[in-house]
């Protein structure tokens, strides 16, 4: 089995320099022929056999990657879409004004990474019936042409175009009134009331994130042994130093990937491995970002250990995010991969299931949004107002990580925090940043001080951190008011905390004595490290130059010309 | 122990291609910073060279105690009144 290669960055200064942010970025990482596969490459050989042709899978990856385009290069693509030969790279380049060519080189530049802009130069490598048809009608086919030609990949156009044209209804085929007569037995079971698959998904997840903490709590059982395998395997809980000496009991039943496919026979047991794990600062960083970071984040640690049947997790989560919540899908058009992957996402209520056997599934609202859902919430929480919320079930629309009606925060001028919570595990979560005085039955009253701030920043919580969890959990009083969700002066005194920790920044370097260069020679040797991108810094006058270490080799291309004048060139970051 | 045109040449290994090179820390800093690194090592012996207004070069080896004494200099000059006096005065605790 594979040994995860993930490693928790435990010093990291943003949280996302240990994993990719979104699903987007993921498939910009992925090879060629990966993303071919993805688009539809293998479109007749289907994963599932029951598959309908209106029930391929691949339109809504197409779509899903579609939408996940900059405007420019969605524009792009629309043009591309009915044009199988495609155009030239120079017309391309026409179609945007020259003084915004670096948001054409952009869009290019994405479109390329995605694979779904082919330039001709390349185009001999892969060939098969669709880039024929486009071949045909290129001009002098090879040599002499004026400037290659861009245009979309077969497979994403053939599957695009049908997920515009065609009335699809959803994925899997769900909802075709057609099907479903043809099909007796597939008969859908009543819809849910998407309130109770999102209340079902926050108990689910609450039970991830206490067992995380360790708050013992009623009402909360353990989760399944996946998610302490994620937890543990992320680097996010970790046996203690002093306690590393018992570990084996509780580590070796988890470390083994068979594990992962057998829940119920681990059930009995959890009792053991919960004494010895202990959060960690990962941990706690995971703790307080939005719900649907912490879900990506699970979400991708699956795909990193299940390479192999990679494509076919990321082509359901594409699906998925066009389901409708509450609504019943059929388990049997999934593949048995991702039937086996239904299990994990039921452990942390991604998806909801009546029973093991049950021939359906429901995707909760977390799900659905997954790949969407976390930009959606940055961009709103950048524009620096929440949603206005009301205490009711019935009026949320969107699904929030810990109900607000346990959590609402609010934070007062004189960096006083009142926080209405019940639980634990909310207490657990405002102290890792705040000073909690008092705790009443259902009120918990703490200040932000700059002692506890720094504590949450040296365990690697950024200021962001906490400022976003803060808005997401603002009480209901403050929302619906004109006001900012945090007043202004704690808000700037937080980032200056955060600031005063950034304020002298080390760097290990090398320094280069290039004083006896004349003067050319030295702007000659400053350009070229810096075309390098390793000049921490240079001065003609002090004649040094500090160069980062790893690429030291490459001086010797420059390092001919004699002895330097003076700079000071970088290391890696201290 | 630099003079002012250039670097000094006991301080340097002679590289391979008879360059003089130097490994150690960059520091950057602001000016006030700058200042107080230079205040805590009077005798200029973790500064190799004083570079410019908010960079320094200093030897590796020197690193966790400036790092250390920055933060305790720091510490010193903040002023964090107690929970009860926070509450009682409704002052900001800076």
């Amino acid at each position: 089995m594979l040994k995860p290669t993930y490693r928790p960055d435990l010093h990291g200064t943003e949280d996302g320099s240990a994993h990719v942010a979104t699903v987007f970025d993921l498939l910009g990482t992925l090879p060629r022929i990966s993303l071919d596969r993805l688009y539809g490459l293998e479109d007749l050989g289907s994963a599932s056999s029951s598959c309908t042709p209106s029930a391929s899978p691949f339109p809504w990856t197409c779509r899903a990657v579609f939408q996940s385009l900059t405007p420019l290069a969605k524009q792009y693509v629309m043009r591309l879409l009915c044009l199988p030969e495609g155009v030239r790279q120079s017309c391309l380049k026409s179609w945007v004004e020259p003084r915004f060519f670096t948001g054409h080189q952009k869009a290019v530049q994405q479109l390329d990474r995605l694979r779904i802009l082919l330039s001709s130069e390349d185009e001999d490598i892969e060939e098969d019936e669709d880039d024929r048809d486009g071949g045909h009608g290129r001009l002098g086919n090879g040599k002499g042409r004026p400037s290659p030609r861009y245009r979309l990949n077969g497979h994403f156009r053939k599957n695009l175009q049908a997920a515009l044209t065609n009335q699809l209804a959803g994925p899997w085929g769900v909802g075709r009134a057609l099907e479903e007569k043809a099909a007796p037995d597939a008969a859908l079971p009543p819809s849910l009331p998407s309130e109770e698959l999102e209340t079902y998904m926050c108990d689910k997840w609450n039970g991830v994130l206490h067992y995380l903490v360790g708050a013992e709590e009623a009402g909360f059982p353990d989760p399944a042994e996946e998610v302490k395998q994620f937890l543990a395997d992320t680097g996010m809980m970790a046996v203690p130093e002093e306690e590393e000496g018992e570990e084996v009991e509780g580590e070796v039943e988890g470390e083994g990937g068979v594990v992962l496919m057998e829940v119920e026979g681990k059930m009995g047991k959890e009792g053991k491995g919960r004494r010895h794990l202990r959060i960690t600062n990962a941990g706690i960083n995971f703790l307080l970002k939005d719900v649907h970071l912490q879900v990506w984040r699970f979400v991708a640690y699956v795909i990193a250990h299940e390479a192999a049947s990679r494509d076919e997790i990321l082509t359901f989560l594409f699906q998925l995010s066009y389901c409708a919540v509450g609504r019943p899908y059929p388990v049997r058009a999934l593949s048995p991969t991702q039937q086996a992957l239904l299990e994990k996402f039921i452990s942390f209520g991604l998806i909801y299931q009546d029973d093991r056997h049950s021939r359906h599934f429901y995707p909760t609202a977390v799900a659905v949004n997954l790949i969407f859902g976390g930009t959606v919430q940055e961009e709103r929480l950048r524009r620096g107002h929440g949603h206005i919320r009301a205490e009711g079930r019935e009026n949320r629309k969107e699904l929030r990580l810990v109900d607000p009606s346990q959590l609402a925060v609010i934070v007062e001028t004189n960096y006083q925090l009142v926080a209405y919570t019940s639980s634990s595990l909310h207490v657990e979560m405002l102290r890792i940043f705040t000073d909690v005085r008092c705790r009443l039955p259902n009120v918990v009253i703490g200040f932000i001080t700059r002692a506890s701030v720094r504590r949450a920043m040296a365990s690697g919580i950024t200021a962001a951190t906490i400022l976003s969890f803060l808005k997401t959990h603002t009480h209901v009083a403050v929302r619906t008011g004109k006001g900012r969700l945090l007043p202004e002066n704690v808000e700037a005194q937080i980032e200056l905390w955060h600031q005063e920790r950034s304020r002298v920044k080390f760097e290990e370097v090398m320094m280069i004595d290039l004083s006896s260069l004349m003067v050319e020679e030295f702007e000659e040797v400053r350009t070229y490290a810096e075309n390098l991108a390793v000049v921490c810094w240079a001065s003609r006058r002090r004649g040094g130059g500090l160069w980062r270490q790893k690429k030291r080799r490459k001086r010797g291309a420059w390092g001919k010309s004699g002895v330097p004048r003076g700079g000071v060139v970088s290391a890696s970051s201290y | 122990m630099t003079g002012k045109g250039g670097c000094d040449h006991e301080l340097f290994s002679r590289g391979k291609r008879g360059m003089f090179t130097r490994k150690g820390v960059l520091v950057t800093c602001d000016v006030p910073m700058k200042q107080l690194i230079k205040h805590l090592d009077p005798g200029n012996r973790a500064i190799i060279q004083d570079l410019d207004e908010t960079h320094l070069f200093v030897d590796a080896n020197a690193v966790s105690t400036i790092k250390r004494e920055i933060e305790s200099f720091v510490d010193k000059h903040v002023y964090a009144p107690t929970p009860d006096e926070q509450a009682r005065s409704g002052k900001p605790g800076r």
